[in-house]
């Protein structure tokens, strides 16, 4: 009976994975929840938090993306179907200034822990 | 007449399972999710004319993107739901082979897109298919200079 079971799993299953990608540095809430708008500058922005993935120019004011992405893959390959699941989250933070380079406003998700790997069907 | 019919099913699933076997037929059951779904209840804090740059990000978060356009700003928020059954068949034929697959997925490319002004404050909020929604860009006048 246990051979038949394992027979029966190594024709059924012959492949699966889970595989987990990030992308940059995981971002620090408590690094972030120090930018004060109005107080902060470009410059200490950028000695806490270091260098943006993105700067967008908006007229004489500038802001800046930080990003730090998860994605998490799971994939089980039966005799002819495959099952496959991507999950990708993101923990992201813009940082607007003005002409000054004065931090003026802070936008914040946090959902990289939210990333799960899922399997359609099971 | 049924034990015939028990007969063609199974001939006609070795067959497929055969194919199968060689992968020349698969099948994929896939499900994605890319980032998270803003609520249409978080855009009814938000008001044309009224709400701020700082209001847009406390209600909705950071946005996937910020583009500059004009004089205005657009904040774009999106999420993607993908989740279907997709069949692709191969067939070898000489040196080339024969692909055909067909699937019943359905994308999902939802978002939001909010343009403020240059004051910061919301001029236009709008939910639902990105394609649709995404302002359309002018290309700015540039100089040509010919001899």
């Amino acid at each position: 009976m246990n051979k038949f079971l394992i027979l029966l799993a190594v024709v059924l299953l012959p492949g699966c994975f889970i595989s987990r990608t990030t992308v940059d540095r995981p971002l620090d809430e408590g690094v972030v929840s120090r930018l004060v708008p109005g107080e902060t500058t470009a410059a200490e922005v950028a000695q806490l938090m270091g260098a943006p993935a993105e700067v967008v120019q908006l007229g004489l004011r500038t802001a800046w993306r930080y990003e730090y992405k998860v994605q998490k893959q799971a994939a089980a390959f039966l005799l002819l179907v495959g099952l496959r699941g991507v999950d990708a989250q993101s923990d992201r933070v813009w940082v607007f200034f003005d002409e000054q380079g004065g931090l003026t406003h802070v936008g914040t998700s946090f959902a990289s822990d939210q990333a799960e790997y899922a399997v359609p069907g099971f | 007449m049924r034990f015939s019919g028990a007969v063609w099913g199974l001939k006609v699933a070795g067959c497929v399972l055969a194919l199968g076997l060689c992968s020349c037929v698969s099948g994929t059951l896939a499900q994605e999710r890319w980032h998270e779904v803003i609520s249409p209840g978080a855009l009814d804090q938000l008001v044309s004319g009224d709400s701020t740059l700082e209001d847009c990000l406390r209600e909705l978060g950071a946005p996937l993107r910020v583009e500059e356009l004009g004089e205005q700003t657009v904040l774009i928020w999106g999420w993607r739901d993908v989740h279907g059954f997709q069949v692709s068949v191969s067939v070898p034929l000489g040196d080339n082979s024969a692909n055909f697959s067909w699937t019943d997925e359905v994308q999902h490319l939802q978002g939001v897109v909010a343009i403020l002004g240059p004051d910061q404050v919301l001029r236009l909020l709008r939910r639902g298919q990105l394609g649709e929604i995404l302002p359309v860009k002018r290309r700015a006048p540039r100089l040509i200079v010919s001899d």
